[in-house]
């Protein structure tokens, strides 16, 4: 068993200290992870990366190693723990291009040319997921493993123990009411 | 924000009423809501127009922050799968300074062929479908030539992202295919004849290109000349002002090929485009573009003479005024040179199918010999090129001294640059690395692992991109102001050096940082070296994350274990008081740990110190107990299994093993031990002497006692990765350490340091049934013929050594039917044998497609079968390709069953196609070859036992191995003995996969008669035999037993 898989579990029995012991100890990996989501645009999930070790390495050299309930549970963690990385990585940057930043004036001339704000639009999605959140969780937690977390259909049937094509509905109907919710 | 929570969750139901429905329905629907949702309407109006049109949305984009520097600001991630306007990106093609491509589809269906799109990176504000985009589009659209790419259309996506949907052209650039197939100056004139040509229709409805070079100049497998991107430069960049244009040109084209005037920035015209096609034509004849006074460039202009150099030169004149007016004069004074040579062009093209390719060196010889011929009327120099120096690289490269090779290959490109041997051979000695470190900036210096320290040299700074330097094995130094140096052992090409060969690692690898980290001079612990996080995998363990850590260089010294001994650490209660000693207080067992005179210290030592002159050699003579002490004793810890695996091991060691070159530089089946670091054994981070010279305890507890790893200075080679234990308190010459220390301080690992119990399979003990249980086994897999109707098509290739099948057959079972891609060898005299590929577990996880496969690519190129005439077998298998599971199928039976069923599968899919195969004319299916690789090469061997119309096999990486979820009776072994035709395995010594003994035992158990079975073992891991002799070895062996009648009869004629 896993020092993570420890953790996982008593986070789930509800302890406290576990759960925010289990954030540090998976949340450099999980930064590095979306940060390379926000760098590539989405390239790299989390099972491009560490899934994709346990997926096809494991299995090439030996059987599965993670549980699948503890597989689940970590991933939807996972995308909970990208999200405010990459939220509060917008923020910070929304704060630099406004002035408020530490970093050095050189940046500051090359600012105003790059693509339109990307921070903007993700802080605005959160703030609907929030919304959302409220109305439908469920729905919420499609949004967020997808468009935070970068997991595919197929990954997000997996942890939600539900079908793709329950995946695909929900999906369908949260970006219409989240769109709707933004306008 | 306009919609309340309570107008959003009504929002929700009403959705789930209208999104079933049909567009149509949709509409009457929201006329019959009630009044009470009427604040609603609008928005859902409007949301589920959106959603039919297709408008994407922000949630249809991954989240994305400019991170930086302006250059990351400007790539525009994509990924597949994702909708840009009305289409589908599928893959990327490739990227220019301007523009990402990728191959795309329509996904409305408008129509079917799929196209290269084109999306611009520079891009500084979102595009309006503005009228002048709209008119150069139009304009472009209506370039309707055969050799220019057609602009299909374009368009500009809700986000404001333009894109320009092209033909996608399949062809090579133009150099290279001329290169590719060795043709003279006329027979190259004569293709850049088609290039005016079409560069003069252009030009004629006023379209310039203003980009042209090679990679834009495609030639298809029919030898046609096709241009892309006509027009494009222009249409990326529609708010064009001279300096802007200047900017981007000077930024993001190719200056090497731009006229002077578009360089400086003036304005241009078709005369622009004729200056680049003189340096095309320039490169194309001589190898090298020409030298110019404005731009350094390297050029053999001295190989143009007379008249056809003075063509070229007008071209190039730095006043458009002194050049060609156009297209069509330049080509008629050019046509002189080709005239008369029309039919040497299409001789040589036939003569051309015979492809050297991947067979390197053995297949470029018998090429050369034709070459040669061609080089007689060369001058000296080139003479020796090519009968000198050429076969010198070959013997080279045969004899693995890629270093020697990659120099001797400089020498020969400064004569004859381009020469298409050397090119054909470059791959086999010599690969583009990647390299970046944290921070950059770092100079990077290489040396071959064997080599020594007058071998050093500088390959540049970091980042470093695509810098060619000599495969195999290499020492690396990186250097940084105010950081320790970096030494590390890599293995080119690989993970570390970004060009991993493999896809599936490729992808496994696929978001990992891998910029190397140096340590800062200031804060790392002396003596230490760096090793960053990274999963770590041990023998008989789990693959777990070990998080960054230094470890020292060195083993710990005797001089080093002084100091502890002089400061009374024997007695120190703190080291010793919490280690787990069997029974009694720490004192009582700790009072047994004294010198050859009775005082603390090692077994080895007296009177309290160690023999004269041993003060630089690894500690030893001490136990487990003594090393943790010595650790705690230094602030440091004893490494687990976990940490000196890690350190010990490349990121990938399975794939890109570095221990076969460690382990003979290392202190290994001598004699005595030897002052540490003097043999010059680096391994992957840094340390010395992990393999060999003292055994090295490590924290983990065994079976029986704690992990002792690396081997010790008496024992053989092969002992490096096996895992050994030892009772901790052995005392035994042999046994010294090393320490650790995290990177980070924290709390200890304990997940790290948790007992490891390797699992030993007991080989001996796999016993495999009797005939009449093996009947029962075998039935299982009974296969009976039944009528089929194949499907088939002719797939894509614009490989000139291959045509490419694509064949559809019902699988016999669940209504469904499977693809195999059956590449025929162009080169085809009589029936071609077939060989089968069976997969690796890579085409069972990863997205790979039988349609996408590319014999050329992948860990394990196969593209040598049919570049030797041999047709290529890939079948789409159950589970494998693109029929893999879904999840949901996975989860509906154990793995077992899953096994059985799949089993099963395959057995009909492997017979159908085998029937299939007889039916052609084409085919000679009395020679029906397998290659499998890993998984190939062991889960799926039941399959060879029972379909004898295979005739030979060869396994790539095979081994025996057990499946814990199969009972005895059905492991994999119980079939091998009843493989009975000829085999020939080819293995890794370092396979920590396919382990030696799992190798062995499957060569053991292999019911081939003993002459027609091999074992070739090679100084390799698990996926990474070397390339010339597996393509070697598994010709000869395909040749030797899959045997024409012909060649069979001739056997028996000179046999009476």
């Amino acid at each position: 068993m896993t020092e993570i898989t420890q953790l996982l579990q008593k986070a789930q029995a509800g302890d406290a200290s576990a759960r925010e012991a289990l954030f540090a100890a998976a949340y450099p990996v999980l930064e590095r992870l979306a940060r390379a989501r926000l760098r590539d645009g989405g390239r790299s999930t989390l099972l491009d990366t560490r899934g994709l070790v346990h997926e096809s390495y494991l299995r090439y050299v030996r059987g599965g190693a993670l549980r699948a309930e503890d597989r689940r549970a970590f991933f939807a963690f996972a995308s909970q723990v990208m999200r405010s990385v990459i939220v509060s990585t917008a923020r910070e940057r929304a704060a630099e291009k406004r002035g408020a930043g530490r970093r050095p004036l050189t940046l500051s001339t090359d600012v105003a040319e790059r693509l339109p704000a990307g921070e903007d639009e993700i802080l605005r999605v959160h703030d609907a997921l929030e919304s959302l959140a409220e109305v439908d969780a469920r729905l919420a937690q499609v949004v967020q493993m997808r468009y935070f977390g970068g997991y595919s259909e197929q990954e997000i049937a997996e942890t939600l123990d539900v079908t793709e094509r329950t995946v695909q509905r929900l999906w369908h109907k949260a970006r219409v009411m989240l769109r709707a919710a933004m306008q | 924000m306009s919609l309340t929570n309570r107008e959003l969750a009504r929002l929700g139901e009403l959705l789930d009423e209208a999104l079933p429905l049909t567009p149509e329905e949709r509409w009457a629907w929201l006329d019959s809501l009630s009044s009470g949702d009427q604040p609603l309407v609008r928005t859902l109006r409007d949301e589920l127009l959106a959603e039919e049109t297709g408008a994407g949305g922000p949630l249809d984009r991954p989240p994305r922050i400019d991170t930086g520097s302006a250059e990351e600001g400007a790539v525009a991630g994509r990924h597949a799968g994702e909708r840009l306007g009305a289409y589908e990106l599928l893959r990327p093609l490739g990227s220019g300074g301007m523009a990402d491509v990728w191959l795309a589809c329509r996904t409305d269906g408008a129509f079917e062929r799929q196209v290269a799109l084109k999306i611009p990176r520079v891009q500084s504000r979102p595009v309006e479908m503005t009228a002048r985009f709209a008119l150069e589009c139009n304009i472009l659209a209506k370039l309707e030539y055969p050799g220019i790419a057609r602009l299909y259309d374009a368009g500009v996506d809700a986000s404001g992202v333009p894109y320009i949907a092209m033909e996608y052209v399949r062809g090579e650039p133009l150099v290279a295919w001329c290169d590719a197939r060795g043709l003279d100056k006329a027979a190259r004139i004569q293709v850049f004849l088609q290039v005016l040509d079409v560069v003069a229709y252009a030009h004629g409805r006023h379209v310039i290109h203003r980009d042209l070079k090679p990679s834009n100049i495609l030639v298809t497998g029919q030898g046609e000349v096709r241009l892309l991107d006509f027009g494009m430069a222009r249409l990326l960049q529609p708010e064009t002002d001279a300096a802007l244009l200047t900017r981007v040109y000077g930024l993001a084209l190719t200056p090497e090929y731009a006229s002077p005037e578009m360089l400086r920035g003036e304005s241009i015209d078709s005369r622009s485009d004729i200056y680049s096609l003189g340096v095309v034509l320039h490169e194309l004849l001589t190898g090298a573009r020409p030298v110019q006074p404005t731009r350094p460039a390297t050029g053999d202009t001295t190989r143009l003479h007379g008249a056809l150099r003075d063509v070229v030169s007008k071209a190039l004149q730095p006043d458009p005024g002194d050049r060609y007016p156009d297209a069509a004069s330049f080509a008629a004074t050019l046509r002189p040179f080709a005239d008369g040579r029309a039919h040497e062009l299409s001789g040589r093209l036939k003569t051309r199918s015979l492809s050297v390719g991947g067979l390197a060196a053995l297949a470029a010889l018998v090429g050369m010999a034709a070459l040669l011929t061609w080089t007689q009327r060369q001058r000296g120099q080139e003479r020796w090129a090519r009968e000198d120096a050429l076969p010198r690289l070959q013997a080279l490269i045969a004899a693995d001294d890629y270093a020697a090779a990659f120099d001797l290959a400089r020498e020969i490109e400064r004569v004859t640059p381009r020469d298409p041997v050397l090119r054909e051979l470059e791959p086999s000695f010599s690969a583009k690395v990647r390299l970046d470190t944290a921070p950059g900036g770092a100079k990077v210096f290489y040396r071959p692992y064997a080599g020594g320290d007058k071998d050093w040299r500088l390959i540049g700074e970091t980042p470093l991109e695509e810098v060619a330097v000599p495969i195999g094995v290499g020492l690396w130094r990186i250097e940084k102001e105010g950081h320790d140096t970096a030494l590390l052992a890599l293995r080119n090409p690989g993970v570390q050096l970004g060009n991993a060969p493999d896809a599936d690692v490729q992808q496994l690898m696929e978001g990992v940082d891998l910029a190397i980290p140096l340590a800062h001079a200031a804060t790392s612990p002396d003596g230490m070296v760096l090793v960053p996080a990274i999963p770590a995998l041990i023998p008989g363990g789990d693959l777990v994350e070990v998080p960054a850590f230094f470890i020292d260089r060195f083993e710990v010294r005797n001089q080093d274990f002084k100091e502890f001994v002089d400061a009374r650490g024997y007695t120190e209660s703190g080291h010793w008081r919490d280690l787990p000693f069997d029974g009694g207080d720490w004192q009582t067992a700790v009072a047994t740990f004294v010198d050859l005179t009775g005082r603390p210290g090692p077994s080895t030592w007296r009177a309290g110190t160690h023999p004269d002159g041993t003060a630089d050699y690894p500690v030893t003579g001490i136990s487990w107990y003594e090393a943790a002490a010595y650790c705690r004793f230094r602030g440091k810890e004893l490494p687990t299994a976990y940490h000196w695996y890690r350190a010990a091991g490349s990121i990938i060691e399975s794939w890109e093993s570095v221990s076969s070159a460690i382990v003979h530089g290392s202190n290994f089946g001598g004699r005595e031990l030897a002052p540490v670091g003097r043999f010059g054994s680096v391994g992957p981070h840094g340390t010395y002497d992990m393999a060999g010279n003292a055994r090295e305890w490590l924290w983990t507890q065994g079976s029986v006692g704690r992990w002792v790893a690396g081997g010790a200075f008496d024992e053989p080679r092969y002992v490096y990765l096996q895992p050994g234990e030892a009772p901790p308190v052995d005392r035994s010459a042999a046994n010294g350490f090393r320490c650790m220390q995290p990177a980070q301080a924290g709390p200890a690992n304990e997940d790290l340091r948790r007992p490891v119990v390797a699992q030993a399979v007991d080989y001996a003990a796999m016993e495999p049934v009797g005939d009449a249980a093996y009947a029962v086994l075998a039935q299982q897999l009974d296969y009976r013929a039944t009528a089929m109707v194949p499907r088939v098509g002719t797939a894509d290739s614009s490989h000139p050594a291959w045509t490419v099948d694509r064949i559809t057959l019902p699988t016999g079972y669940d209504n469904t039917s499977f693809a195999v891609q059956l590449f025929l060898p162009t080169d085809r005299r009589s029936p071609s044998g077939v060989i089968f590929y069976l997969p690796h577990v890579g085409e069972f996880t990863a997205s790979v497609t039988t349609e996408r496969f590319d014999p050329a690519t992948g860990g394990v190129p196969l593209d040598f079968l049919p570049k030797s005439g041999w047709a290529l077998a890939v079948v789409a298998f159950d589970g494998a390709f693109e029929r893999q599971w879904s999840a949901e199928r996975m989860q509906s039976m154990n793995s077992a069953d899953r096994f059985r069923l799949r089993l099963r599968h395959w057995r009909e899919e492997l017979g159908r196609t085998i029937d299939y195969l007889t039916t052609r004319e084409d085919i000679d299916a009395r020679r029906l070859g397998w290659f499998g690789i890993s998984y190939g090469a062991s889960v799926m061997l039941p399959l060879l036992a029972v379909e004898k119309r295979i005739g030979a096999a060869v396994l790539y990486g095979g081994g025996v191995g057990l499946r814990s979820d199969l009972p005895a009776s059905e492991q994999a072994y119980n079939y091998v003995p009843r493989v009975t035709q000829p085999v020939l395995m080819l293995s890794g010594r370092w396979d920590i996969d396919a382990t030696p003994d799992a190798q062995q035992r499957l060569f053991e158990l292999l019911g081939s008669p003993a002459h027609q079975k091999k074992h070739a073992l090679f100084e390799a891991g698990h996926g990474n035999l070397p390339r010339f002799q597996v393509e070697q070895e598994t010709l000869e062996w395909f040749d030797r037993h899959l045997v024409t009648l012909a060649q069979a009869d001739a056997a028996v004629d000179e046999g009476a």
